[in-house]
């Protein structure tokens, strides 16, 4: 179904303050579309009668001017009720978001603490499918373990944190877990390195045990030992470091993976025009310096997009360019995260491109102020020991 | 056409009230009477069956036994897009259901004429947009008739009272607040020009929103005692508002009026005093005070400036309407033009003015026949009043055939302004949308004016015209209520120069021409207006109304 024609369904829901268009006609969920049906033309009848009356006026004029509309909801109303529980859910989800991520400022999350947060949700009008998403996107961005986690893991799983296909061999997977615990040792921050690198051990145990992996073709090799195939895996991608942790933003890489946020925006229409290609969420964590994040952006050269821009909703994010050129099909967008700006330790941000015809798609940026309390603790008591060796160091001389 | 065969019909087609007029061949415009032999017709419409419906005091009482069928107030949702009502299984656009109106005051007028009327001219209000224009002109399409001209109310009045002052150069401020509609108009008499300076309005402010605010304070009584809101019920409602109405009506020549309400069984009174009732509403009016300021300031008048006050619509009947116009112009109203009646004529008049050059009320009068003395003769009117005669010409009043030969219908020459300003969506250099007004508010109509534009892409094949109607830069500020399209050009560089030609008529409805410089290539429009229904759909409906019994 056309979004704007869900859009107009959840204004009038808004409108006449119900929650949706069934209990607005006194039905079940399960009401059939002919009984929908039925019911918004007796109504609409209805409503002629209550045109004039002040207290009606603005529900009747709806319903008479946007009948035809309505009626197409009508004829799916399964859709209807799934659009306005989303719409309640979007609605509640920054307070979901804020009590999860409080929950999970401790590091750690204990099953109480996940049964308590499931109740809140619930109580929101959140659905426990919903909010097992949110929570898990939240703890992986986090680096916080879920208790259900170290049970629950797939082989799909496994391949995906190695960064390899269904079908490698054995070699392939060795070589793979070793090529990530290199890379991690790169890494600074202990405490995410350590739970990283449980996560690959596991997953690596947890394929080596598996009896039914490919085999690995030996068909065109000369005899002798199987020489260590290099796997050319995908570049670090997000899987490993939404485990481990967050490198400063400047090493970012987006995969050339373009997302469809049509479902997103409201253009109806079936073919883009506007492509951002790489994640639909950044996270950032910076102190003082602007961090800049380069998204691509391509243009199809659909001859009814007269204008295109770039709108950030949050004063934090400066665009630049802001207005996109028309004539290049593929350019990059800088979104500039201002720490100066940022009016919390947390803080969440939305851009979003438009054209002509209307919103194309947008993009969530997630900022998190560093503190300088730490590296300014260590740096004071790192100063402070070496200023205490060379008074040693001084005073044995 | 020296008889009577080809009368033009004034059509008042108001929110509330609708009538009509004719100019007779002594020049003398009268009101025809409908049916019932009442001079005005409720604007009301009561469906009883898939092809029948009643048109005027019948339909009114059948509000509070059918309301899902009766329909009222249809002008505030003209020229309004997808707004259709359903009754018997059939949709009807409100043109319809204006069209079905105008047909029951066509049929009337036949009745009593004796033949067949083919032409008409409807009126509007001034600030009616060139949809609710265009809505209107096809409403009375699809009644059948011929509409010749859609003019504004304000100026129809204007001509009804200016008539005996045509040789002075006057200013006149209009003030028409209708059962739906409000309009304040500056217009100046120069000789035997009318010319409209300035124009303002509100299309939703009207007598029913006084009668709303009645209702809500009723209700609210009433929910206080009995927790119950007769609102809610349709039936209920209608009853309610209907002694609203009368209580309002009532309210301006006494202080005091009851309203009894009866709802699930529980009766009470209300008590309303016209102080409360102008307590109430105290906003309404100081809307209509603002708008005239603005009007006044637009007009680049000052209030001292006007000479004649014009009240045309029965809410300013309203002793708080009165006393707020007279408290700014320091002037009375004008007291011998019939409030309700006053556009029908003036519309019956323009449509002589500038339709029926041949009337013979505007021809110059026979010599007087020589004619014995009696007595029982009215005296003839001295010389030194000829105005005395025009004014009985005017305003119906009992006239000797000899003081109308004596003087003649002048023709008085009518010049509207626009009322919207109208403009064109085009690229700017940076390529952002940008809307360029080609005619501002208030300029004479009829108007012409070209303008020079520019390819905004490399071969391009077509282009696409948008007129917007509105003050406002940007897309969204303003209505699109055209668009024009010319196709099948040879591919044209970057920057050739194109030119759009807009035509306001008299009718304030838009031509468009679209024409490409070097190739000559055109394209013109007459602007059907969004919301507005194609050929196919427009004789369908005149077919299906020809159809209806009317009542």
């Amino acid at each position: 179904m056309d979004p704007r024609t869900l859009t107009l369904a959840a204004e009038f829901c808004r409108l006449v303050q119900v929650s949706d268009l069934l209990t607005y006609l006194n039905l079940g969920d399960d009401a059939s579309p002919d009984e929908v049906r039925g019911r918004l033309a007796q109504r609409r009848k209805q409503m002629q009668g209550m045109q004039s009356n002040p207290k009606y006026k603005q529900e009747a004029l709806f319903l008479i001017k946007n009948f035809a509309k309505l009626d197409l909801i009508a004829t799916s109303p399964n859709e209807h009720l799934e659009d306005m529980r989303r719409r309640s859910e979007s609605t509640h989800m920054p307070v979901l978001e804020m009590t999860i991520l409080s929950a999970l400022s401790g590091g750690s999350l204990s099953e109480e603490q996940e049964d308590f947060l499931l109740r809140n949700a619930l109580e929101l009008g959140v659905s426990e499918s919903t909010f097992r998403e949110v929570l898990g996107r939240l703890a992986r961005a986090h680096g916080v373990n879920l208790p259900g986690d170290a049970v629950a893991a797939e082989d799909a799983d496994h391949f995906k944190v190695l960064g390899l296909p269904k079908t490698a061999h054995r070699a392939q997977i060795r070589a793979a877990y070793e090529a990530r615990s290199r890379a991690l040792q790169q890494l600074s921050d202990r405490k995410k390195v350590l739970s990283a690198q449980a996560r690959i051990d596991r997953a690596f145990a947890q394929l080596m045990a598996t009896e039914t992996l490919a085999e690995e073709d030996t068909s065109d090799r000369p005899t002798g030992p199987p020489a260590r195939n290099r796997v050319r895996t995908e570049p670090i991608d997000q899987a490993i470091f939404n485990a481990a942790t967050m490198p400063p933003a400047s090493q970012r890489v987006a995969g050339p993976r373009a997302i469809e946020q049509l479902s997103r925006g409201d253009l109806g229409v079936s073919t883009p025009t506007l492509v951002v290609s790489g994640p639909s969420d950044y996270s950032v964590r910076l102190r003082n310096r602007v961090v800049s994040i380069p998204v691509e952006v391509s243009l199809a050269g659909n001859r009814d997009v007269d204008a295109a821009w770039v709108h950030s909703a949050v004063e934090w994010i400066e665009v630049r360019p802001r207005q996109l050129n028309l004539d290049s099909s593929m350019q990059v967008v800088h979104l500039r995260v201002l720490p100066q700006l940022l009016p919390a330790e947390l803080n969440r941000g939305e851009v979003s491109f438009h054209t002509n015809a209307g919103r194309a798609a947008s993009v969530v940026v997630v900022a998190r102020r560093s503190s300088y309390l730490i590296p300014a603790l260590v740096g004071g008591v790192t100063s402070l020991i070496i200023a205490l060796m060379a008074l040693g160091w001084f005073l044995r001389t | 056409m020296a008889n009577d065969t080809d009368m033009v019909l004034g059509i008042d087609l108001g929110t509330t009230f609708s009538a009509m007029a004719y100019v007779n061949r002594y020049g003398k415009p009268e009101i025809i009477p409908n049916a019932d032999g009442q001079r005005t017709t409720p604007s009301v419409v009561h469906f009883y069956d898939e092809d029948a419906c009643v048109v005027g005091d019948e339909a009114v009482k059948m509000v509070v036994i059918d309301p899902a069928n009766v329909i009222r107030f249809i002008k505030r949702h003209m020229g309004e897009e997808d707004f259709t009502l359903e009754f018997f299984g059939q949709n009807y656009t409100p043109q319809e259901v204006s069209a079905l109106i105008l047909t029951k005051l066509k049929q009337d007028a036949e009745e009593l004429v004796g033949y067949e009327i083919h032409d008409a001219v409807i009126t509007v209000p001034a600030y009616f947009n060139s949809a609710q224009r265009g809505a209107t002109a096809e409403a009375g399409k699809i009644a059948g008739l011929n509409v010749l001209s859609i003019i504004n109310e304000p100026t129809a009045a204007a001509i009804a009272h200016g008539l005996d002052r045509v040789g002075e150069d006057r200013k006149l401020l209009v003030l028409d607040l209708g059962g739906g509609t409000f309009d304040v108009t500056a217009m100046e008499i120069r000789g035997s020009k009318l010319v409209t300076v300035a124009s303002d309005g509100n299309a939703e402010l009207g007598g029913k929103d006084w009668d709303d605010r009645l209702v809500n304070y009723v209700a609210d009584e009433f929910f206080e005692k009995f927790s119950l809101d007769p609102r809610d019920e349709a039936a209920p409602y209608q009853e309610l508002y209907e002694r609203c109405l009368h209580a309002k009506i009532s309210l301006s020549s006494k202080d005091r009026a009851v309203i009894p309400v009866n709802y699930k069984g529980h009766r009470t009174v209300v008590k309303v005093t016209r102080e409360l009732f102008e307590e109430l509403t105290e906003d309404l009016v100081q809307q209509c005070e603002d708008t005239a300021a603005l009007v006044i300031e637009k007009a680049g008048f000052s209030w001292e400036e006007i000479d004649d006050l014009l009240l045309v619509g029965g809410s300013t009947r309203m002793p708080m309407i009165q006393r707020a116009l007279t408290n700014l112009t320091g002037k009375q109203p004008v007291e011998s033009i019939n409030p309700d009646e006053a556009v029908a004529l003036g519309a019956a008049l323009a449509g002589v003015f500038r339709h029926r050059p041949d009337h013979p009320s505007l021809k110059p009068p026979e010599p007087p026949k020589p004619r014995k003395r009696v007595e029982s003769l009215p005296p003839e009117p001295s010389p030194s009043t000829p105005r005395g005669a025009v004014i009985g010409m005017a305003y119906g009043g009992h006239v000797a055939e000899a003081a109308v030969e004596r003087s003649r219908l002048q023709a008085v020459e009518i010049q509207d302004a626009t009322t919207h300003p109208l403009g064109i969506i085009v690229l700017d250099r940076e390529r952002q949308e940008r809307v360029v007004e080609l005619i501002p508010e208030g300029t004479p109509v009829p108007h012409q004016v070209k303008g020079r534009f520019a390819y905004a892409y490399q071969n391009m094949t077509a282009v696409r015209v948008e007129v917007t109607e509105g003050s406002g830069a940007y897309r969204d500020e303003v209505t699109v209520i055209g668009k024009v399209e010319l196709n099948g050009l040879p591919p044209r560089p970057r920057g050739t120069p194109i030119e759009v030609v807009y035509a306001y008529g008299v009718d304030q409805i838009l031509e468009v021409a679209v024409i490409d410089v070097e190739t000559g290539a055109t394209r013109k429009v007459s602007l059907r207006f969004k919301g507005g229904m194609n050929h196919n759909d427009l004789s369908d409906a005149s077919d299906r109304r020809g159809r209806m019994h009317v009542e």
